[in-house]
């Protein structure tokens, strides 16, 4: 029986999106990781465990939401240093170690103006876990788990076997 | 406006490996001639330097002849063909942004560098004559047998450089050439790019003593002059495709464009000159010769190698993708 | 003539000396030996240069691989729109397009399941002029 693809309404999914190129976005991709983390977090185990967009579209305005408070705060403090970062990694076929320069005068902006730290490598990469007011979500056709078979006991009174261990075949 | 903006575009791509060529045949007669004591071309124009264009003018002016038995379509398509397949395979050379930026460009060179291949068999089979026949089949047989170890030879540089396309090699290379780890591979290679584009020591497609000229015997005028130009686009071709493989592009400045194809065209000139020296000093090899040392010496010995470099690389752990 | 002295020329007392027939080939550069040990030399070289470069290769590429962490729910997000938007928008275009045509459910799911499938792009744009359609299913592969 195929059902109707319900869509939610218009208000849900209208959000403007981040007018900006790929060269800006990835430039700006460590320090925006580290500073929309918790809404970024919320967002993916969203999606992870609903498996629908349309149950996520709160989550995702919210990421939203955060990416344009921060190019906001960029553009006001860094506007300058920052454009230069990445019309550096633009016309260097977005190979970020061609820009060291660049990135090292845009860290020292940002930091000295909004306090934000580059993170370590590695950081983003985390596997993490996120606290979260939302219910887990039962799926259609989820197969609830079901308890663990309990650990077989081994009695007491064991004795040896009667011709010796058919392991030492083996052994 | 668009068409206009089109021919010029294809003229700046066509034209400067046309010139090359014209010259290489000129550098090749002088050298010859000055390595055997005596000069070489130097009648038309200053030290000889209008030489190439009196041939070409020669031998486009010339009737194009056709044996009265041969294939009509096939014998004017082969020439053609090979002439294309050369021009095309210039498309992917980065110097240092390729025309066609291709991610996969190192298998597509080897797909499009063997479909030659059926240029030669069919120039050779549609003259109808045993002795182009001969050699078409020869110089079939030896360029499908060079190519199997080009290609294992290049399976031990891909693993180390983690992708096939020939921008990301030369990339690769910006701190230490790959010919200095893969020694044994370099030489292996550049006789086997000598095989590969029939030159001296292996031409024996053209057997001056016992074949006349290999497949191109019955051509004349302008289609032997499509053959002779792809040859000599196909010698450049691998030389430069010898030195972003091995000795790493324009490699000290590889990201900056004038620079860099500065370098990479110094280079190829001194692997054309090694090509020509070559041809000045060592005699023909013999078929069976030339067929034992790809068969029984270069693949096992590539083989090996792979394993070596393989073995190499997963002891000290620096595959160059993030696992 | 009795009196001309013939004397036989014959072989010197003992005999000749043996004939040097080897071949004499002079010797140049290193030996075998010296060669192969240089050979070696100039691989182990390369080799720990070729580590290094892959080291560093690889580091970057993590690095830029962390950047598009950085980016990725955002760019997830807005596409999650975008196909939500463009499904809307083929619904109505559907929903008068079918109109004469009774017992038509606009925007009937082509799956036999309650969840969630990922519509294609030629199921977005199916209805969209040819320009746009290209755009969205080939748009990201032309380049020159």
């Amino acid at each position: 029986m195929p059902t109707k693809v319900e869509l939610p309404t218009k208000e849900e999914y209208s959000f403007p999106e981040v007018p900006l190129t790929s060269a800006a976005m990835v430039s700006a991709g460590h320090h925006l990781g580290r500073q929309c983390d918790k809404a970024n977090k919320e967002f993916m185990l969203c999606k992870a465990e609903e498996q629908d967009p349309r149950k996520c579209l709160r989550e995702g305005r919210a990421v939203s939401r955060c990416a344009f408070e921060f190019f906001d705060q960029l553009k006001q403090n860094c506007s300058e240093s920052f454009t230069a970062y990445w019309t550096c990694v633009d016309t260097s076929e977005h190979r970020l170690y061609r820009c060291r320069k660049e990135q090292g005068e845009f860290d020292r902006c940002v930091f000295d103006k909004l306090g934000w730290v580059r993170p370590e490598q590695g950081d983003l990469n985390k596997v993490t876990v996120v606290k979260t007011e939302r219910p887990k979500p039962v799926l259609d056709g989820d197969v609830p788990i079901p308890a663990p078979t309990p650990k077989p006991q081994i009695p007491k009174d064991l004795k040896a076997a009667r011709l010796g261990s058919k392991a030492e075949f083996f052994a | 406006m668009d068409i206009l903006f089109f021919i010029i575009q294809a003229l700046a791509f066509l034209v400067p490996i046309l010139i090359s060529v014209a010259f290489l045949t000129l550098v090749e007669r002088k050298v010859l001639g000055y390595m055997q004591f005596r000069k070489g071309p130097n009648v038309v124009g200053p030290y000889g330097l209008l030489q190439p264009f009196a041939d070409a003018l020669k031998l486009f002016v010339k009737e194009t002849l056709k044996p009265s038995t041969a294939s009509p379509y096939l014998f004017f398509f082969s020439p053609l063909l090979f002439l294309i397949l050369a021009l095309v395979l210039w498309s992917l050379i980065p110097i240092p942004q390729p025309t066609l930026n291709v991610n996969l460009s190192l298998l597509l060179v080897l797909g499009v560098s063997s479909l030659a291949v059926y240029a030669l068999l069919g120039s050779g089979w549609a003259s109808n004559s045993k002795y182009s026949l001969l050699g078409g089949i020869r110089a079939v047989a030896q360029t499908i047998s060079y190519e199997i170890s080009m290609g294992l030879i290049l399976l031990s540089i891909l693993i180390w450089t983690g992708s096939f396309s020939l921008k990301e090699i030369t990339l690769s290379q910006q701190n230490c050439w790959m010919l200095l780890p893969h020694l044994p591979l370099l030489f292996m290679w550049l006789i086997s790019t000598l095989a590969e584009t029939n030159r001296a020591p292996f031409d024996l497609t053209e057997g001056e003593s016992e074949l006349v000229s290999g497949y191109n015997v019955e051509y004349a005028g302008g289609p032997f002059a499509l053959f002779f130009i792809a040859e000599y686009a196909n010698i450049i071709f691998m030389n430069v495709l010898s030195i972003i493989i091995f000795m790493g592009g324009g490699s000290p400045f590889s990201t900056i464009p004038v620079i860099a194809s500065l370098i990479i065209s110094t280079k190829a000139i001194a692997l054309v000159f090694f090509f020509l020296w070559v041809r000045a000093s060592y005699p023909r090899f013999r078929y069976d010769q030339l067929m034992h040392l790809t068969w029984k010496n270069y693949l096992p010995l590539s083989l090996g190698l792979f394993s070596l470099t393989l073995s190499i690389l997963v002891i000290t752990n620096s595959s160059p993708f993030i696992l | 003539m009795s009196g001309a002295t013939f004397k036989q020329e014959m072989p010197p007392r003992g005999g000749y000396g043996p004939i040097d027939y080897k071949r004499m080939m002079p010797k140049r550069g290193p030996s075998g030996y010296m060669l192969f040990a240089g050979c070696i030399g100039i691989m182990s070289l390369g080799y720990v240069g070729l580590i290094y470069t892959n080291r560093n290769r690889r580091r970057r590429l993590f690095e830029e691989r962390e950047a598009f962490f950085g980016i990725m729910p955002l760019l997830e997000a807005e596409w999650d729109r975008d196909i939500l938007k463009q499904l809307q928008h083929t619904q109505e275009q559907e929903a008068i397009i079918m109109k004469d045509v009774p017992d038509w459910v606009v925007g009937q799911s082509v799956y036999h399941t309650k969840r969630w499938v990922r519509p294609r792009v030629e199921d977005l744009y199916y209805l969209a002029k040819s320009k746009e359609q290209n755009e969205a299913m080939f748009g990201f592969n032309t380049f020159v």
